[in-house]
C-alpha cells in the first residue's frame, strides 16, 4: 500500500470520516482520547447524489451537522463560505472546537464499474481482473479470446454494458501480437458509452504487451482516452499490478468522480483522495492483517453483492497476499432472488429447522426482492433471510477462492508450471487451516437481533478449521477506517479492534470426518477437558474480552488442527456473544439438501446455540 | 432522515406526471418548449454507430500481413461501398492476381498492420425517441433530452417486466381475487367488436400462463393484475429473473404487477380507477429497478385536465387514520387503518427493537407491526 499524502499523523487528534453511500452519507469522528484513538461519534444522513439535489456535499453537510449536534463539538464554520471547506480547522491540540482532518470514501452511482478484457481468461484477463478488484471495480465483465462466446456476443456485451473505464491486457511483453489487438478491435467494434457524461471519452487502460502499445493506440486512441500503463503480466510468471491500479484510482478521482454531482467540491475538501468504499474497506483488512500479523478474510454482505477480502501469507515466501473479489448477484435484498437461482433450492432450504413450500419460499424472496426495505417480523421470516445469507457467503467464498490464487500487485515470481496451472482450487491460497480471524459485515451479519446467529452463520457458510476467531463489524465502519489508515495505520488499528469489531467468540473445528460419535478432540480449558465429539456442536460460555489459553488434543493421527497431524497446540482463545464454539460436525459439513433429517439436526443446532425458534 | 416507512406506490385520478426522453449519445432535439405531443411523437434523433465489420485481409489472402500493405487500395477514412476492391496482390511474377472486396459498404476506421486487420463501420443507425406520454414540452436540452409534462391519472406497479407500450385501458370484468385464465380471455376478446389488439387489461388477482399467452395472441398490448408466482413468470419470461432490474425483457406484451409475488387480489383502488379509464389511451412501461432511483411499471392515463388535479388531495403522512398495507409475513397484503404509533422502539419477535405501527387490519385484527414493514395507501 503506498500513501498519497503529505499529513503528518503525529499532528491529528479529530477527524472526520464519511462514507458516500448509494443511499446513505455516513459521517464519523475519530478522536485521540487519554485511552488511545476511539471512534466517538457517528452521525448522518440521505446522499444527494440524484437529482433534484444532485449534489453529494449537500447530503454530506447534513451529515457533518448530524455529527456536530451528537458530538457536541463545534466542528463547522456558521456561515457557508462558496466551495471551500466547511470545517473549522485547529491550529494547536488544545482547541476544543474544529477537526483536523477530513477524509471520504465513496460508492455513490453504484461505485466503480469495470470492463475487464485480456487474451487469455486464466492468465492475462485474470491478471486484469485481480487488478481491477482490488482497486475497488465492480467487475461488469471479463472478457477473453478463449471465454467461449462468439465475436458478436462480445461485441453485443461490451455495447450494451456502460462502464466507467476498460481495462485491456494480453500479452506478455514481447510475445503475443494478435490476440491483445484483436481486443483492441473488438472494443471499437462495440464502441461502448461511458456511463456517466454522454459527451465524455470512455477510457481504456491498455496493459498489455507493451511492444504494440503504439498499434493498440492506432485502433483505439481516436474514440477512446487510451491510457498507456506498464503490462499486467510482463512475463508469463510475473504480475504487475500496481501500474494499472494506479491508474484505474487516478482515473476514478479525474474522470469519473468528478464527473458525479458535487464531488469536484468534495474533493477540494479532503487532503487525500477519495476512495472507492471497497477499496477502503480492503485497506482496514490489510492494515489490520499486517498491524496484529494476523490472516483474515472479511466478507461485507450488501443488498446486491457480496465482496470477500482476504489476507493471507503466500505459501512461497511468506509474504501477505492481499485479494478481493465482488460476486454481483449475490445480495440480500435487489438480488436475494439470483442466490436462491445460482445455490437451488434446496441448499437454501436445508438449513431451515421448518418446513416450508417451495413455492412459498420463492414467492417470499421474491417480495423481498421488490421490496428491499422491509424486515423480518417473524423468527421463521427471520431464519429464512439467514439460510440464503449462508449460501450467498458460500457462494462468494467459493468465488473468491479461485480468484485468489494470484500474486500480489508487486512483482514477484512464479515458476512457468505453476503459472500455467494457476486456475482451479488447487493453487487458491486461501489456507483455512491457518486462518485467524473472520470478520462478516453488511445488514444481514451486523445488525442480527441475537448476534449468535451471526457466529452461526459465519460458522455455517465458511465451515472454519483449527481455531479461528469470529468478529462483526458493528456498524459499517470499515470503510472510514481504511481510509484513516492511509494516513495513521495505527490509530485506525486500535479503533478497528475496540470500537469497530464485536467479538462473536472463537471457533475449534477438525479438518476431517470420523465416523459419527468417534473421539476428536481433547480440548483442555481452565478447569475443565471437553471431549469433542463426530457429529456434535458444543458452545462454551466465554464471554466478550475474556481470553483463555486451551490446549488442544487430536485424538485421532489425521487430524492436524493447526500444529500437523495428530500433535497438540496449545492457544489463546477470545470469547464474544457467542462464546467458545466447538464444531465435531465435519469438514466438509455434510448437509445434504436431499437429507429428511436435516429439519431436525439443523433445530438441535439453533437450540445449542440458544437461540430460541 | 430516511423514512422509516415506504411512501407507497401512487395510485391517482389525477397527478402532474413528467417524463424525461433521453438520447443515449449527442443528437437532434426535435421538438421545442411549449410543444404539445403525442405519445408517438418523436422528439429526438440520433444516429447510433453502425455495426463494423472486421475484414482480416492476410488472412483471407492466404498471405502474411507484412506482405498485403503494399496491395492495400483503401486507407483509414475512405468511404467503400458494397463490393469495392480493397486488397489487390500479384504473385508468380504477375501471372495470377489475388483479390480482396467488402461484403458491405462503411467507413474505413482502422488498418492495423501487426495482424492486416481492416474495420469498415457501417452506415450509422438513425434513432428516434418518441414522447412515450401525451403532454406539453415543457424542458429542451439541445441534444440530449426533453421533458414532458401532463396531468394525467397514474398507477404505479410494485413489479413489471416488457417496455413501454401505447394502448387502450381495458378494465376486466372479473372479481378482484379471480384468477384470469385463457378462457377468460378468448371470451372477452370474442364480445369486443375490435378484439383486444393493443389492449391494456386491467384486472384479477393474477393470469395464468394460459391467459397470457392468449392475451399476446389477440395483440394485447399489456396486462396490469395482482400478482404473479414465480413459475408463471418463468414460463412467460422463457427464464427466471433473480435480480430486480426489468424492462428489457423480450416479451409480446408488458405486464405488470400492483401488489406482488403470490396470489394476491389486486387493490381495490386500482380497480376503480382502471373502471374510470376504461377505453382511454394509456402509456405503460413494465421497467422496474428497486436500487437507489427506484423505478416502478406504470401505467399513465393523460387527460390534461388540470381541474381535476385541484381536486385530489394531498398526500397524507404516517398517521393515525392512514391507510396503509403490510408488505411483510406474518400479514402480508393485507390493508388496515393506522390506530397509533408509538415513539419508543419496540421489541419484535425476531428480537429486533424497531419503531412499530399498531394497525386495525380490515380483517378485523389488531396487529403491531414495523413500520418499514407497511406501505402508505396515496388515495
Amino acid at each position: 500500500m503506498t500513501k498519497q499524502t503529505s499529513v503528518d499523523p503525529n499532528k491529528l487528534g479529530v477527524v472526520v470520516a464519511t462514507d458516500c453511500g448509494s443511499t446513505t452519507t455516513k459521517a464519523i469522528m475519530f478522536e485521540k482520547t487519554a485511552d488511545g484513538w476511539r471512534s466517538t461519534s457517528r452521525g448522518e444522513a440521505p446522499t444527494t447524489v440524484e437529482k433534484p439535489v444532485a449534489d453529494v456535499t449537500i447530503g454530506a453537510q447534513n451529515a457533518f451537522n448530524e455529527l456536530q449536534e451528537i458530538s457536541g463539538r463545534k466542528i463547522l464554520q456558521d456561515s457557508a463560505n462558496g466551495d471551500s471547506s466547511p470545517f473549522i480547522y485547529r491550529s494547536n491540540p488544545e482547541d476544543t472546537q474544529g477537526i483536523d482532518l477530513y477524509v471520504s470514501t465513496s460508492s455513490a452511482g453504484g461505485g466503480l464499474q469495470m470492463i475487464v478484457a485480456g487474451a487469455v481468461s486464466s492468465m492475462t484477463t485474470e491478471s486484469a481482473e485481480r487488478a481491477a478488484l482490488g482497486a475497488g471495480a465492480i467487475v461488469m465483465d471479463a472478457i477473453s479470446i478463449d471465454d467461449g462466446r462468439e465475436q458478436y456476443e462480445r461485441v453485443s456485451k461490451i455495447r450494451h454494458l456502460r462502464p466507467d473505464i476498460i481495462l485491456l491486457s494480453g500479452g506478455v511483453d514481447g510475445g503475443n501480437v494478435s490476440l491483445p489487438l484483436e481486443l483492441a478491435e473488438t472494443i471499437l467494434q462495440a464502441d461502448p458509452r461511458p456511463r456517466f457524461g454522454e459527451t465524455l471519452r470512455l477510457p481504456v487502460i491498455y496493459a498489455g504487451n507493451s511492444a504494440i502499445r503504439d498499434q493498440a493506440a492506432e485502433i483505439l486512441a481516436s474514440h477512446f482516452e487510451f491510457v498507456p500503463v506498464t503490462n499486467v503480466r510482463p512475463e508469463l510468471e510475473r504480475e504487475n499490478l500496481a501500474p494499472a491500479r494506479d491508474a484505474i484510482h487516478e482515473l476514478f478521482l479525474h474522470h469519473v468522480m468528478s464527473h458525479a454531482p458535487g464531488y469536484k467540491k468534495l474533493l477540494g475538501w479532503t487532503p487525500i483522495p477519495i476512495e472507492p468504499t471497497p477499496a477502503a474497506f480492503g485497506y482496514m483488512v490489510q492494515t489490520a492483517a499486517e498491524e496484529e500479523n494476523m490472516q483474515i478474510v472479511a466478507v461485507d454482505i450488501g443488498g446486491a453483492t457480496t465482496d470477500v477480502f482476504s489476507v493471507f501469507k503466500s505459501h512461497s515466501n511468506d509474504e501477505s497476499v492481499f485479494n478481493r473479489t465482488v460476486s454481483a448477484n449475490l445480495g440480500m435484498s435487489y438480488s436475494v432472488a439470483n442466490v436462491l437461482l445460482e445455490a437451488g433450492e434446496a441448499a437454501v432450504r436445508r438449513w431451515l429447522p421448518f418446513e416450508i413450500s417451495a413455492d412459498e419460499m420463492r414467492d417470499r424472496l421474491r417480495n423481498k426482492m421488490i421490496r428491499p426495505t422491509s424486515i423480518p417480523q417473524t423468527m421463521e421470516d427471520l431464519i429464512l433471510e439467514q439460510a440464503v445469507c449462508r449460501e450467498a457467503l458460500r457462494l462468494a467464498f467459493i468465488h473468491h477462492k479461485r480468484l485468489a490464487v494470484g500474486l500480489r500487485g508487486t512483482q514477484q515470481r512464479r515458476t512457468i508450471a505453476e503459472a500455467f496451472s494457476q486456475s482451479g482450487q488447487a493453487q487458491s491460497l486461501i489456507d483455512m487451516r491457518s486462518l485467524d480471524l473472520i470478520i462478516g459485515s453488511g445488514g444481514v451479519l451486523s445488525h442480527a437481533p441475537d448476534r449468535r446467529s451471526t457466529a452461526f452463520m459465519l460458522l455455517d457458510s465458511y465451515e472454519p478449521i483449527g481455531v479461528t476467531r469470529l468478529a462483526v463489524d458493528s456498524i459499517f465502519m470499515m470503510p472510514h477506517l481504511g481510509v484513516f489508515s492511509r494516513i495513521h495505520p495505527s490509530a485506525a488499528n486500535q479503533v478497528f479492534f475496540r470500537d469497530c469489531l464485536i467479538d462473536l467468540g472463537t471457533v475449534i473445528a477438525p479438518d476431517i470426518s470420523l465416523k459419527p460419535g468417534a473421539k476428536l478432540l481433547q480440548v483442555k480449558l481452565k478447569d475443565q477437558t471437553i471431549v469433542l465429539k463426530q457429529g456434535e456442536l458444543l458452545v462454551h460460555p466465554l464471554g466478550e474480552g475474556e481470553v483463555l489459553e486451551v490446549e488442544i488434543v487430536p485424538l485421532h493421527r489425521r487430524i492436524d488442527i493447526g500444529g500437523g497431524p495428530g500433535r497438540e497446540i496449545v492457544r489463546k482463545v477470545v470469547g464474544g456473544k457467542a462464546g467458545l464454539i466447538l464444531d465435531g460436525r465435519g469438514r466438509p459439513l455434510d448437509l445434504s439438501p436431499d437429507n429428511s433429517q436435516n429439519t431436525r439436526t439443523v433445530r438441535s443446532w439453533y437450540e445449542i446455540f440458544g437461540i430460541g425458534i | 432522515m430516511a423514512r422509516a416507512y415506504t411512501p407507497g406506490l401512487d395510485v391517482k385520478a389525477s397527478t402532474t406526471v413528467q417524463r424525461r426522453r433521453e438520447l443515449p449519445l449527442p443528437g437532434t432535439s426535435l421538438v421545442a418548449v411549449g410543444d404539445h405531443v403525442e405519445a408517438d411523437t418523436p422528439v429526438l434523433s440520433a444516429e447510433l454507430p453502425g455495426d463494423m465489420d472486421i475484414l482480416r485481409v492476410a488472412d483471407r489472402m492466404g498471405f502474411d500481413p507484412a506482405d498485403v500493405l503494399e496491395g492495400m487500395k483503401v486507407k483509414v477514412g475512405d468511404n467503400v461501398s458494397s463490393g469495392q476492391l480493397v486488397c489487390e496482390l500479384k504473385t508468380f511474377f504477375g501471372l495470377f492476381t489475388s483479390r480482396l472486396e467488402t461484403h458491405r459498404g462503411g467507413t474505413v476506421e482502422f488498418f492495423t498492420e501487426a495482424n492486416a486487420h481492416l474495420g469498415i463501420r457501417q452506415p450509422s443507425i438513425p434513432l428516434e425517441v418518441h414522447a412515450y406520454i401525451s403532454g406539453t414540452v415543457t424542458e429542451v436540452e439541445e441534444g440530449k433530452s426533453v421533458l414532458i409534462e401532463t396531468d394525467a391519472a397514474l398507477i404505479q406497479g410494485i413489479f413489471g417486466v416488457g417496455g413501454e407500450r401505447i394502448g387502450t385501458v381495458h378494465s376486466l370484468d372479473v372479481a378482484r381475487d379471480h384468477l384470469v385464465r385463457d378462457k377468460d380471455i378468448e371470451k372477452i376478446a370474442a364480445s369486443e367488436s375490435g378484439g383486444l389488439r393493443n389492449a391494456v387489461l386491467v384486472g384479477g388477482s393474477h393470469f395464468d400462463i394460459g391467459a397470457l399467452n392468449a392475451a399476446a395472441d389477440a395483440g394485447a398490448a399489456a396486462v396490469v393484475t395482482g400478482s404473479i408466482d414465480a413459475q408463471t413468470l418463468r414460463s412467460f419470461v422463457g427464464h427466471d429473473i433473480g435480480v430486480s432490474i426489468t424492462g428489457d425483457e423480450n416479451v409480446p406484451l408488458t405486464l405488470i404487477i400492483t401488489e406482488g409475488f403470490g396470489s394476491l387480489p389486486i387493490a381495490v383502488r386500482v380497480e376503480e380507477l382502471s373502471k374510470q379509464l376504461h377505453g382511454k389511451l394509456a402509456s405503460v412501461n413494465g421497467a422496474t429497478q428497486v436500487r437507489a432511483g427506484a423505478m416502478r411499471p406504470e401505467l399513465i392515463v393523460p387527460h390534461n385536465n388540470s381541474a381535476v388535479r385541484a381536486a385530489t388531495k394531498t398526500p397524507q403522512g404516517l398517521e393515525p387514520g392512514a391507510r396503509i398495507r403490510v408488505i411483510r409475513v406474518p400479514f402480508f397484503g393485507q390493508l388496515g387503518t393506522v390506530t397509533n404509533l408509538p415513539s419508543a422502539p419496540e421489541r419484535i419477535e425476531t428480537g429486533a427493537k424497531v419503531r412499530v405501527l399498531q394497525v386495525a387490519l380490515d380483517s378485523g385484527e389488531n396487529a403491531v407491526v414495523p413500520r418499514a414493514n407497511v406501505e402508505l395507501i396515496q388515495e
